[in-house]
């Protein structure tokens, strides 16, 4: 046991004491600490909307800029209202669009009639010489996009139209804004035809009741980005601490230290020192990390007006799930990796031997992923229960679903005792793995090999 | 303290590569493990400090099984092994608390050999930064931090100049005067017969020669002489003394300036003297032969074994 200790220390101080342990650790944990506590220190409201301190009637006035035709149509603020700031042309053959209701939802951008859909075509696809002449001569840029964004639209009736955009981006809502206002003046139409007020009709089709939610049991709506974050933060953390455990087993083997530490203690003290070394090493730094951020909202959730509650306002079930889950998963895979290390004698060779740990837990991180969204379906609930997918499945289900304490306890029992299993099959494997040298030695033999006595 | 290794057999699967391996050492004294490449004497090293397990056989320390914990033991290993990119002292302590050894202790310990051993400037230094000389001097070091009972040096002297030669071997010296039990593996001879009183060879798991080295040395030599003539070389000499003195001696073995015969009869020294008066030969050494360490190896360990 004093042996253990011994690994133990070591192996955490060698962890700890690097640059990049002590500078990501603090960096982060500061970082955290630093961004969640500007607003009780800035008015950033101007920078994120919603954020208590800033002018609400200024964003209420930008919403609706309420011309005069398109009043009953914007007034509520319900209507699209995009910002898009370029010029769209505009080939209307009927004559069936309202100018006042495109001016109330382009409010920024610049309207222009042509008189074909050929012209529109070649003012899109080209530009408008005018104005690329002006932005030239302006030293404006001189790209394809001189003299600003542009499109256009060729109405043939409020039944229908055609957009016409050069090049098109991922972020593009003018077509949808346009289509919002050509059905409004469609309704519009119709109903005035039936003799019906559309403003009346257009104010009770917009209506949105005033409505409160108030969850009793768990919210997967307020829950799941929390939950999902977590999961990547286990993730990683089994992933950079896991290799870094076989690294330092497969380290020991090629640099030989090992011929002096199994003569020196037991090769239990070793990998179990290892082995929960790397666990606290990386809970001390995932727990430091998200501690600072967890705190620091606490401390700033007024400020922030609780709008980020949904990553940093955790239960403290939750928490204690990830914990123990967490902890144990890790620890599980990180006895895994280290028999992995045992069995390779160059560090090179670690990530090509790590392949079936690796392959496991992957497959249970998607797994789990694709799952994450039906918490209390048969999917999960299995997850849950094997040791090698639990510390997901079991941690998804507390933090989004439905279950009973026992179940959690049966769970965490059947993962403590996977651990109890592989961690001494582990360390019988890797005792008669650290002192053979040559080529990786395959699981399968390893396992055929300690099973046999006299190892 | 006398250290018995009784018919120790190990197997790998079902490949079995020690055979009964058995010899002995007391305190004060070095027993020279000799072997070539593979014979067995690591995996003979790692059953005595219990890291395998015997498939048969016991180590017994005065006469009860030994239990490697329970003796303060240093191992220098023939595949040196310490961390490159740790201070020296640092890991020399660390390796000396996993031996027991209190942190402080061990400090003031690993700082004394450094010094003992010249090399205590580097004590704060990385161990990559050190020259493979001094790398290997502060591998024994970390063996003799602990002052072990027990001290297995398995090729000691390799990497060293002379001058760290020199000082390796007064501190093996030191520490056969201080009563401790040696255990010395190496194939430079030369420094096996300075210091070992008794050797075992080991060959393809066996053991083919245990004993005191002086009582071996003399066994192999009985009866047998070395002939140089100032007149012959050596291979004219053979064909001559093989032609008119086969019922005296028979030529052995033809080294480079003389001969070593092996006696026929039982006053073959004295006889063939007389013999070679009565001839031309001018006689420029003869004597009775003593084997070297290394004729022994040879002739144990060879291939012809």
């Amino acid at each position: 046991m004093k042996q253990f200790g011994i690994v133990w220390k070591h192996e955490f101080l060698n962890y700890v004491k690097t640059k990049s342990f002590i500078g990501i650790t603090a960096g982060f944990a500061l970082l955290f600490v630093i961004v969640l506590s500007l607003p009780s220190f800035f008015d950033l409201s101007g920078l994120i909307p919603g954020l208590p301190g800033g002018n609400m009637e200024t964003e209420n006035a930008e919403m609706t800029p309420a011309p005069d035709g398109g009043a009953a149509f914007t007034e509520n603020g319900n209507a699209a209202v995009s910002d898009y700031e370029g010029t769209i042309y505009l080939y209307d053959a009927g004559a069936v669009t309202d100018p006042d209701v495109l001016a109330g939802i382009f409010p920024s951008a610049r309207i222009l009639q042509v008189s074909s859909e050929e012209e529109l075509k070649s003012l899109v696809e080209n530009g408008d010489g005018e104005l690329m002449e002006a932005a030239k001569a302006s030293g404006e840029d001189e790209s394809e996009e001189a003299g600003g964004p542009r499109c256009g639209f060729a109405v043939d009736s409020l039944m229908g139209y055609r957009y016409y955009v050069k090049n098109r981006s991922f972020s593009d809502s003018v077509e949808g804004t346009f289509a919002e206002g050509i059905s409004y003046l469609y309704r519009k139409s119709e109903l005035e035809k039936l003799g019906a007020d559309s403003g009346t009709v257009e104010q009770i089709y917009r209506f949105s009741p005033v409505s409160e939610t108030i969850v009793l049991g768990k919210d997967s709506i307020s829950n799941f980005l929390y939950t999902y974050l977590l999961i990547f933060v286990l993730y990683f953390m089994v992933l950079l601490y896991g290799n870094s455990v076989a690294v330092s087993v497969a380290q020991e083997k090629s640099n030989r230290a090992m011929e002096i530490l199994v003569t020196s203690t037991s090769s239990n003290s070793l990998i179990f020192g290892k082995v929960l070394a790397g666990a606290a090493a990386g809970f001390v730094q995932t727990g430091v990390m998200i501690g600072a951020a967890l705190v620091s909202y606490q401390f700033n959730r007024e400020a922030w007006g609780g709008m980020l509650d949904f990553v940093f306002h955790i239960p403290g079930s939750v928490l204690l799930a990830f914990a123990m889950f967490g902890l144990f998963g890790y620890i599980l895979y990180a006895f895994c990796y280290g028999v992995l290390g045992a069995l390779v004698s160059k560090t090179e060779d670690v990530s090509r031997n790590a392949g079936p740990v690796m392959f496991l837990f992957v497959a249970a991180f998607l797994l789990t992923m694709f799952n994450l969204q039906n918490s209390d379906g048969i999917v999960m609930k299995v997850l849950s229960f094997i040791p090698f997918t639990s510390p997901y499945g079991m941690f998804v289900r507390v933090a989004m679903g439905n279950v009973a304490f026992l179940e959690i306890a049966l769970s965490f029992l059947l993962l403590a005792g996977t651990i109890l299993v592989v961690a001494t099959v582990g360390a019988k494997i890797y005792r008669m793995g650290t002192l053979m040298y040559g080529n990786p030695i395959k699981l399968s033999r390893a396992f055929k090999m300690s099973r046999e006595k006299n190892q | 303290m006398k250290l018995e290794v009784k018919g120790i057999r190990k197997s790998f699967g079902d490949k079995e590569v020690l055979h009964g391996i058995s010899f002995e050492v007391e305190s004060g004294r070095a027993l020279g493990l000799l072997g070539r490449n593979g014979a067995g004497k690591t995996t003979t090293i790692r059953v005595l400090m219990d890291v395998f397990r015997p498939n048969k056989g016991e180590v017994l320390a005065d006469g009860k099984p030994f239990v490697p914990k329970e003796y303060k033991i240093g191992y220098l290993p023939e595949e040196r092994g310490l961390y490159p990119q740790k201070k020296v002292l640092d890991q020399m302590v660390y390796l000396a608390a996993l031996r027991g050894m209190g942190t402080k202790e061990a400090r003031e310990s690993g700082k004394w050999w450094l010094d003992r051993l010249e090399i205590g400037e580097y004590a704060d230094r990385k161990l990559e930064t050190l020259s493979k000389g001094n790398q290997q001097k502060v591998q024994l070091a970390q063996t003799l931090i602990c002052d072990p009972d027990i001290i297995i040096l398995d090729e000691p002297f390799s990497g060293l100049d002379p001058v760290n030669s020199q000082i390796l071997k007064d501190v093996v010296r030191e520490q056969i005067l201080k009563g401790r039990l040696v255990i010395f593996s190496s194939h430079q001879m030369g420094y096996v017969e300075e210091f070992c009183e008794d050797i075992a060879i080991i060959n393809h798991g066996d053991i083919v020669l245990e004993g005191n080295l002086k009582g071996i040395k003399h066994e192999m030599g009985m009866n047998r002489l070395t002939l140089s003539a100032v007149n012959y070389s050596a291979e004219q000499l053979a064909e001559k003394t093989a032609a008119e003195f086969s019922h005296l001696v028979r030529v052995e073995q033809v080294k480079k300036n003389y001969l070593i015969l092996e006696g026929q009869c039982g006053d073959a020294k004295r006889k063939l003297l007389a013999a070679l008066s009565e001839t031309d030969i001018d006689v420029e050494q003869t004597g009775m032969y003593e084997p070297s360490l290394n004729d022994i190896f040879v002739t144990k360990a060879g291939d012809g074994e």
